[in-house]
């Protein structure tokens, strides 16, 4: 019964030509937009310095390896218009008297010119950088200051000099997009069988309302799963850890069908979907954004169910990882989806009823 | 006794205060048609959904082919078939999609789909999407997968509500095959012309309750007043109309003294229509 109605289903999904076209649109675009994102990051400092000393002077070459990042600008006035059009975050004028000073450990008054749109942390951050590379030189020169042994641990993957693209940012964003507007086409179809009561028909036959569910939850997740998976391999994505990516994808799948339900079980109609299906989209976008922004990120955000996919397929697509690290990912997301399909198909049965 | 395909008893509905249905009760034999008539509101189609399953009564029980429907419900809606009020087709597939996929549900085999297409008159048109069908093509649809795993009982629910009379008359041979077949038919519907036809008994219901059950002559019997409707031309050339009453005494010599008074133009005999009947006993149309 279950495979009869999977069979109706898609020949349904295939005839409609709204959705065909939705989903052919959307898979198109979802990987152009990857293609179109720069593959390549800029992890620079956005750090200028106009050195009035000569270039060749032992502390200056010094310093230019201290801070390997910093931009050499041939004035003030030049570095003034950078940091003004925000082509820099921060800037220094090192005069040939500030050398001589540091060279001689004599108090030194630097100024450290800020970009009108940097943050307060990237402001306190670039005061820190410039203490400490000074001060290092100051130290190395003869200077009074204690020299700091400093050792650093990375806590996860090592990106210094391989940073992730905003690109590589995007592909769970991408895929979380297919998922859930694949469970808004569901929570659609499912609806439309309430409203024309073609579901009333088939549930006055031996078929039971659990293989209905069954039925609509096989063909969700099936749909969404092969259109993530296409996604990942046009994109190239799929080669890093292919068994946890599918994984994740299918309890997504599941994740989202959950969500279908419940919103095919509170519309009235098909617009009530889409005006259900937005208030459900909103909050579940929110941890795909913290991925590709990571500034963004809030504890809170860990709570929202959809975090567990997009947190996993970001490890999992643009990391090393092995199935332990993504235990609680794995955990998070089949809790999640089983608790929101218990829901969505409780509230669906008392719908049929 | 044989046992009854359906027996219903003491069964209530309610809608939160509103009581849809309250304590009816009948039984239907294997082969016969019951009518069960009532205006739009009364309580017909809530009947029909608690007996094949769809709801659950507040109170009552309800046996179809000996099973309690509330506790045996798939294995009664095996048996059953029900063609239901609004269309619910599956527009976008065509008829022969729609039909295979409640053989496939049914699970049943050797169904010739064709021969049941060309009984409904849709022979030709099986390979257009049902989206392009007319209505009444639409509801011999619905009467054709109501009968595809010839079910023991057919629930029809208003299955000609605005259907052309071919359409009316090709859904009105179906019903009375099927009985003939044995099947017993629990049909619907406010149109008493039809019920008068097809109903080896009727029901009437009114406010969820039923207030009379029996064959449509008997009551006739009971409530209607036969008469003879007779024109007269008198010698003046004036035409009269007279009604003479069948019940009781006397018709004959009455319709002798009106032989006398001038020329019997015409002479018909009047019953009551179930309408009529219904009219009697509830006081309400069954287009109220």
């Amino acid at each position: 019964m279950i495979s009869t109605l999977i069979g109706k289903d898609l020949r349904l999904y295939v005839r409609n030509r709204l959705y065909s076209f939705l989903t052919v649109l959307g898979l198109v675009a979802y990987i152009a937009i990857y293609f179109l994102v720069p593959a390549s990051s800029d992890d620079s400092f956005g750090l200028g310095m106009v050195v009035e000393a000569p270039q060749d002077h032992p502390l200056v070459q010094r310093l230019m390896q201290t801070i390997e990042d910093v931009q050499l600008v041939d004035s003030r006035q030049t570095l003034l218009s950078l940091l003004t059009d925000e082509k820099l975050f921060a800037g220094m004028v090192l005069t040939a008297e500030d050398v001589t000073k540091i060279e001689q450990g004599q108090p030194t008054k630097l100024e450290l010119l800020i970009a009108p749109g940097a943050p307060e942390y990237l402001r306190e951050a670039m005061a820190d950088l410039m203490g400490i590379a000074m001060n290092d030189l100051s130290s190395a020169s003869g200077g009074r200051l204690h020299r700091i042994e400093e050792t650093s641990e990375v806590l996860g993957p090592d990106l210094v000099g391989k940073p992730l693209s905003m690109r590589q940012r995007m592909v769970p964003m991408l895929a979380f997009f297919v998922l859930i507007i694949e469970a808004l086409g569901m929570a659609a179809l499912i609806n439309q069988e309430v409203v024309t009561e073609t579901a009333r028909a088939l549930l006055v036959t031996p078929l039971r309302t659990s293989q209905f569910m069954t039925a609509k939850a096989f063909m969700s997740v099936g749909l969404a799963t092969i259109q993530v998976l296409i996604l990942l391999l046009i994109t190239g994505q799929i080669t890093k850890a292919p068994l946890q990516i599918l994984v994740l994808v299918l309890l997504g799948g599941l994740l989202m069908t959950g969500v279908a339900f419940l919103i095919a079980a509170i519309a009235r109609d098909y617009m009530g979907v889409f005006a259900w299906g937005f208030v459900f989209i909103i909050p579940l976008t929110l941890p795909t954004l913290s991925v590709v922004f990571p500034g963004l990120a809030n504890a809170w955000m860990e709570w929202i169910p959809s975090f567990f996919l997009v947190d996993g397929l970001h490890r999992a697509v643009n990391f090393q990882v092995a199935w332990s690290d993504l235990t609680s990912d794995l955990l998070g997301l089949l809790a999640t989806g089983l608790v929101l399909l218990a829901l969505g198909g409780g509230l669906l049965r008392r719908r049929f009823q | 006794m044989a046992q009854p395909a359906i027996l219903a008893e003491n069964l209530t509905y309610r809608y939160g205060d509103l009581t849809a249905v309250d304590h009816i009760g009948f039984q239907v034999a294997e082969g016969e048609i019951f009518g069960f008539l009532g205006p739009n509101g009364a309580g017909k189609t809530t009947t029909v959904k608690i007996l094949t399953g769809q709801v659950r009564p507040a109170e009552g029980r309800a046996q179809v082919l000996g099973m309690d429907i509330v506790r045996q419900t798939k294995q009664v809606q095996r048996h059953i078939g029900v063609a239901f009020e609004t269309t619910n087709l599956y527009e976008q597939l065509t008829a022969v999609e729609n039909l295979q996929l409640f053989v496939r549900l049914y699970g049943v085999k050797d169904v010739d789909i064709m021969d049941l297409l060309q009984k409904v008159g849709l022979a030709g048109r099986e390979k257009e999407r049902v989206a392009n069908y007319s209505k009444g093509m639409k509801q011999r649809l619905m009467v054709a997968r109501a009968m595809i795993h010839s079910p023991r009982i057919l629930f029809l629910d208003e299955p000609t509500d605005g259907l052309d009379p071919v359409s009316s008359r090709t859904i009105h041979v179906l019903i009375q095959e099927a009985a003939a077949r044995g099947t017993a038919v629990f049909l619907t519907t406010h149109d008493m012309v039809e019920a008068d036809k097809l109903s080896n008994r009727v029901a009437f219901i009114n406010q969820g309750k039923i207030v009379a059950v029996d064959t449509p002559s008997a009551l006739k019997l009971r409530y209607g007043r036969r008469s003879l409707r007779v024109e007269v031309e008198t010698p003046d050339g004036q035409v009269t109309v007279h009604e003479i009453p069948l019940d009781g005494t006397g018709g004959i010599q009455q319709l002798a003294a009106l032989a006398q008074q001038g020329r019997i133009l015409t002479v018909h005999s009047e019953e009551a229509t179930l309408e009529d009947i219904f009219i009697q006993i509830t006081g309400r149309g069954l287009y109220g």
